[in-house]
């Protein structure tokens, strides 16, 4: 017989965020629990709302398979004494096991003769289980922060348990969790619905919280929300979708409705991210905008499926979006009344770090950083860049950014400001562009000037972290120094000029490191560049990765020159064209022998013709001299498929070399020109790859 | 830009009365009523309606009745009125719901009942405000007073998207855990009577028997936006600070706890202001606010072995 099992956990309001992560842990538990039991189901499922966390189960066993196994214990000789009477240990191992000494037999393995026992476990009642381990389940749900109540614990929650319904079939499982006592009782919407209701059958309980006016999926209560949402704005215009806020609002709510609110147009001089976020973060409503694109004076308010008196609940919502709106709107206006430049010295008190300095500090390396990149990425744009850089951390003492009503309009706020107060486009779109990318997978900068400031604030944070230890471990980056990093390899990559680039990561952060004052950082110049560069590496064969270039092409690539990151993007690119050519595995096998050997080298000098043998050497000498030059020039223009094909074309003369010429020659001399003349090809041959990371592939 | 002033509802085109008339306020809505209703409802469920603590401080949360009384095993169950300072919120009167003064209904039950939840519902039905008819959300809202050394886990209450509680179950007072936990529910009075009166500002509202809430507390706000922000001298607040601390260090070793907590409630409030005054950088400040914790740990230790010197009364008499 199989029957489903309902166990719902009732919670005073959980907060929103905790109820996704709490029904995988419920379900990843109950998973385990059924296989380690033995016991088949047909499917674990997990629902929660803001006051109920549920895990049903269709088709559960009734009862476990009996168990029938062979355990094997001790050696016979250990197992029986001379007078083939068993030992301790084999009384030891027999009732360790629940069987009687007697019924032990002896088998022949491979490891010899062992001592067996034929063990038999009755299958328990499903109910019997669950009612032990239903009881553990909560306690085991861990969450960002928990609390105690009432009497004082020692149980931990989310938030205060209010009941807790767990029936197997029309079985009410029966246990207590401190002063809990489980039952069949569950609970509809706390308004709507509030009497308790019983239930008959772990089956109906869905279709009976349905009634309760519940929605117990959260999936299909976020379908609700979005389609509320859509036809209250229909009237005005189009929802301006917000799928993090969705994915909240479903969580707040047991039944959704949506209600539409005016405000009064004239705040609409606002900009309208600050609209957006003053409803968003105040309210969680939603805005509408029209089809330019302009918002229209309307925001969008759920409920908790209260549909009466909408007047009332609406005239409450706009009082307090009015009241939100007009704080921005004094916000904004006071804002306005001290320039970004004289807000400079007011970030002479805001501490950036505490062993970095102040804000003011930073912002007068990034205008110089900035300016130094931009003469070399885009020159036109230089004295834009240095202007933005010197005003873009302004907003941060701006009653709007600062007085923590909306940080995370940093940037957007500052280029706002600067466009009303007369700086040039450039100069603002550079201020509101700078924190970009600000996640994995976010926009560039889209200007030349915005792009230099953004690697500035970049490089600079991050020379700074290292400078002073805080270097990210494993799964800690508490300062996102990896996306920071990974965002200017992005910003490297994506824009170059014909045939070459201006700025490598090795150029940048030596730049940013000399910017700062002598003994602000601790960690000496050449090692922290070091450092630096191999942080960059590894976000280099990162970006490479995702661009889709396979780990050994990756590690190829980047183990040489990684410096130069637009450049990495054309070999590997390169790479992967020629790769799957005829030539490509002999040139591979050619390439990292050379390479190989570089490592012996030691010291090179330049290359004594003198002391050439004929043959295979000197012809080598003087094809690889031929090439050199063509390579070089390819390589400097990119064109890395052509380096590769010019440098293939000495395979045959590197395999003869091999074969011919005993590179670790008796004669000191011959062989450190030997070496030598190995060593300037093996550098020829990088400016491509290692190519030694590809031999496994070809193998 | 304009300076900031009230946004009046301009008319719309549509049909209205010609003299915009005041609206009547709806009976039991006055700031008073609201405070009497509370009163008596919190009073009818077993507590002691206790008075304001006759200190500044910024919030009810500083009155003994709370913060000393959330401490150690003894059962205690209070409500009263607290009026509230954050110097740094003033707005010289100018806006509609920001002040340096506003008042709290601090309710404290400990242990927490388990029907605590059901009982704030039902508080607010006595406002008259049914819930079936509202839509009242339990937000998440952890709370945590820094300068207290105090947390708790709970929501903020909102009532058709206006935040009109804090609900919280403290877990740790003074840097003590405690046992049994104790449920704090702090009513926002200007809020809801706000809400009730549908007033759009705190300067519309009614306080009661005849007077307005402007009547009350506009000047206040006026002339104390002005001494918090301009004429506080920050050098006579900074000695102030020290003799309230060497004060409550001193009265701790000679084990006059209440005395003692009176300083540490007293420097708590100095250092707000000199806070709104400008005269602490961001740097500064967490040593502050660590210097103000430290007493109060101090403090919550010292207590606990109070009422434990004591014999726990409360415990004996089972009062609750």
């Amino acid at each position: 017989m199989k029957k489903s099992l309902l166990f719902e956990i009732g919670a005073e309001e959980i907060p929103a965020s905790y109820i996704q992560p709490a029904l995988d842990q419920m379900k990843a538990a109950a998973e385990a629990f059924f296989h380690e039991m033995r016991l088949s189901h047909g499917g674990v499922r997990t629902e929660g709302t803001p006051r109920r966390l549920a895990l049903m189960v269709a088709d559960l066993q009734e009862r476990q398979e009996d168990l029938s196994e062979e355990v094997m214990g001790p050696p016979v000789k250990a197992a029986y004494g001379p007078d083939g009477k068993p030992t301790q240990v084999a009384l030891g191992f027999a009732k360790g096991r629940g069987v009687d000494v007697a019924a032990l037999t002896v088998k022949t393995t491979p490891r010899g003769d062992y001592v067996f026992a034929q063990v038999h476990q009755a299958g328990r009642f499903t109910f019997e289980l669950l009612e032990d381990w239903l009881p553990q389940l909560p306690q085991k749900l861990a969450f960002p922060k928990s609390m105690r109540w009432g009497e004082g614990g020692p149980l931990r929650f989310a938030r205060p348990i209010s009941w807790l319904c767990a029936l197997y079939g029309s079985r009410t499982l029966k246990f207590a969790l401190e002063h809990i006592r489980s039952g069949a009782f569950t609970r509809g919407h706390r308004f709507l619905a509030p009497a308790p209701i019983k239930l008959k059958d772990a089956a109906e309980y869905e279709k009976k919280l349905a009634h309760a006016d519940v929605v117990l999926g959260t999936a299909a209560r976020r379908d609700q929300v979005l389609a509320r949402l859509e036809k209250a704005a229909k009237k005005y215009g189009r929802l301006v979708p917000d799928d993090a806020l969705l994915d909240v609002v479903a969580n707040l709510l047991e039944k959704p409705f949506a209600l539409a609110g005016e405000f009064d147009p004239a705040y609409l001089v606002l900009p309208k991210p600050v609209i957006i976020k003053v409803l968003r973060e105040h309210q969680f409503a939603f805005a509408v905008e029209r089809e330019n694109g302009a918002l229209a004076p309307v925001f969008l308010a759920t409920t908790n499926g209260i549909e009466r008196n909408l007047p009332a609940i609406r005239e409450g919502n706009a009082r307090v979006v009015r009241a939100r709106l007009e704080d921005a709107k004094f916000f904004f206006a006071e804002d306005q009344k001290t320039s970004l430049e004289r807000r400079r010295e007011d970030l002479k008190t805001v501490v950036w770090h505490e062993k970095l300095g102040t804000v003011h500090e930073r912002v007068e390396r990034l205008e110089a950083l900035a300016g130094w990149i931009a003469e070399r990425l885009a020159p036109d744009a230089k004295a834009d860049a240095a202007r933005a850089a010197r005003l873009c951390k302004s907003d941060l003492v701006t009653l709007m950014v600062g007085e923590k009503e909306f940080t995370s309009l940093q940037g957007e706020m500052g280029g706002v400001y600067a466009r009303l107060a007369g700086e040039s486009p450039a100069v603002s779109q550079a201020i509101t562009e700078h924190y970009r990318p600000r996640f994995a997978g976010d926009e560039i900068p889209e200007s030349p000037a915005g792009r230099c400031v953004a690697l500035a604030d970049k490089i600079d944070d991050l020379v700074g972290s290292f400078g002073i230890g805080l270097i990210p471990s494993g799964s800690q980056d508490p300062y996102a120094l990896r996306r920071k990093a990974s965002g200017i390899v992005a910003m490297l990559k994506a824009k170059t000029p014909e045939g070459g680039e201006a700025l490598s990561l090795a150029e940048l952060t030596e730049a940013a490191i000399h910017l700062y004052p002598q003994g602000r950082l601790s960690t000496p110049p050449r090692e922290l560049t070091a450092q630096v560069m191999d942080f960059f590496r590894a976000r280099l064969e990162n970006a490479l990765s995702e661009a889709g270039y396979e780990p050994s092409l990756v590690a190829a690539v980047a183990a040489s020159r990684s410096e130069w990151v637009a450049e990495a993007f054309q070999r590997a690119e390169a790479l992967r064209r020629v790769m799957d050519r005829d030539e490509f595995a002999p040139a591979v096998q050619a390439f990292s022998r050379v390479t190989n050997i570089l490592d012996k080298a030691g010291d090179t000098k330049p290359v004594d013709e003198a002391l050439l043998a004929e043959g295979a050497e000197r012809t080598l000498w003087e094809r690889y001299l031929a090439a050199r030059p063509v390579v070089e020039r390819y390589c400097a223009q990119g064109a890395f498929v052509q380096a590769f094909e010019t440098l293939a074309g000495l395979g045959a003369p590197i395999d003869a070399f091999f074969g011919d010429v005993l590179v670790m020659a008796e004669d000191a001399g011959v062989r450190a020109n030997r070496l030598s003349l190995l060593a300037q090809m093996a550098r020829t041959i990088g400016l491509i790859a290692d190519f030694r990371k590809l031999v496994k592939r070809q193998n | 830009m304009a300076p900031k002033t009230k946004v009046k509802p301009k008319p719309k085109s549509k049909p209205k009365p010609k003299p915009k008339p005041k609206p009547k306020l709806a009976p039991g809505t006055s700031f008073q009523d609201i405070i009497l209703t509370l009163q008596k409802f919190w009073a009818g469920h077993g507590c002691v309606i206790a008075q304001p603590y006759d200190l500044e401080k910024g919030a009810g949360t500083f009155n003994p009745n709370t913060f000393l009384r959330s401490l150690g095993p003894e059962p205690w169950n209070a409500a009263y009125v607290e009026p509230s300072r954050r110097p740094r919120d003033g707005r010289y009167g100018q806006n509609p719901n920001r002040t340096q003064m506003f008042h709290q209904f601090q309710v404290i039950l400990k242990p927490c009942p388990n029907d605590i939840m059901d009982l704030y519902l039902q508080s607010l039905g006595e406002l008259g405000i049914v819930a079936q008819d509202h839509d009242i959300r339990f937000l998440e809202d952890d709370w945590e007073s820094p300068s207290l050394g105090a947390s708790g886990l709970g929501w903020q209450v909102w009532l058709d998207g206006l935040e009109i509680t804090q609900f919280t179950y403290f877990q740790q007072v003074g840097g003590v855990e405690l046992k049994p936990i104790s449920g704090e529910i702090t009513y926002g009075l200007e809020r809801l009577a706000m809400y009730l009166q549908k007033a759009d500002s705190f300067w519309d509202m009614a306080y009661g028997s005849g007077t307005s809430y402007a009547e009350m507390f506009r000047e206040n706000e006026r002339q104390f936006s002005r001494y918090n922000f301009e004429a506080a001298e920050a050098a006579v607040l900074f000695k102030d600070f020290e003799n309230h601390e060497s004060e409550a260090r001193r009265l701790i070793e000679l084990g006059l706890v209440l005395p003692a907590y009176d300083f540490v409630v007293k420097a708590s409030h100095t250092f707000n202001l000199l806070d709104a005054r400008g005269a602490i950088s961001v740097t500064q400040r967490t040593g502050y606010i660590g210097r103000v914790r430290s007493l109060a740990r101090k403090t919550a230790v010292a207590y606990l072995k109070l009422r434990e010197e004591l014999g726990h009364p409360l415990l004996k008499t089972g009062a609750a």
